[in-house]
């Protein structure tokens, strides 16, 4: 197997497991990108070995799971964002209501 | 009733609407998006590889088939039960069948290395499940 079809199928693998979870990797970190990167470096030094489809495989799961974690991280980003909006604004309220 | 007291009640509900929603985005994530990754994982290679481990250390199938069970039900309540479950039984089991396959000559050093990867990421996601950032 040629070194660009692999990175095409890698490529695939990935993008068909993100899709069916629902992750957007576009709006995944840098992170998840370096991390990406490295493993699809391992996958290559790995074409001329046995159970080089196992390989595949298991680095398809790796990054999903990494954006997957990317993905929690987000979500979380936005709850503490969201914590922080509804306090300011019953902050607000409180002082609007309350007798000084 | 006056017009600003409708403002101010409205308001009120929705900040209390946005009060509950806030939290509830990072489980929703946890459960929809990280569980099935982890999920994915587990049957395409943590399961695999734990098959492959030596007799002395291999779990159960009723075991692995409960702990993807506690993967597919998309419950973040079950993230200590498979993080203790991943500890005290798979991990040893995972790690001694990427072994075996290595030294059997069915997997090779870099794919190995890929493989024990899996492992890690997959016990990184068992501790954003229960809530580490």
């Amino acid at each position: 197997m040629s070194r660009p079809s692999i990175i095409d199928d890698f490529e695939a693998l990935v993008v068909a497991e993100a899709d069916a979870l629902g992750i957007k990797l576009a709006e995944n970190r840098d992170e998840w990108r370096r991390y990406s990167a490295a493993t699809m470096r391992t996958l290559a030094d790995a074409v001329e070995e046995p159970g080089f489809d196992e390989a595949l495989r298991a680095a398809a799961d790796n990054v999903t799971l990494k954006a997957a974690q990317g993905a929690v991280d987000s979500a979380d980003a936005l709850d503490e964002r969201l914590k922080a909006l509804v306090k300011g604004a019953l902050g607000m309220a409180a002082r609007a209501i309350l007798p000084r | 009733m006056k017009r600003s007291d409708i403002y101010a009640a409205l308001t009120g509900v929705v900040l209390g609407l946005l009060l509950v929603y806030s939290g509830c985005v990072g489980t929703k994530a946890r459960e929809n998006v990280l569980m099935p990754a982890m999920s994915q994982a587990y049957k395409h290679t943590i399961r695999p590889n734990i098959e492959a481990a030596p007799e002395a250390v291999r779990p159960s199938a009723e075991a692995l088939d409960a702990y993807g069970v506690l993967l597919d039900s998309r419950n973040v309540d079950h993230a200590d039960e498979l993080r203790r479950v991943w500890v005290d039984l798979l991990l040893p089991a995972f790690q001694a069948g990427v072994q075996a396959k290595l030294d059997a000559n069915k997997i090779g050093p870099n794919g190995a290395l890929i493989i024990f990867d899996t492992g890690r990421q997959f016990e990184l996601s068992l501790l954003k499940l229960g809530g580490a950032r």
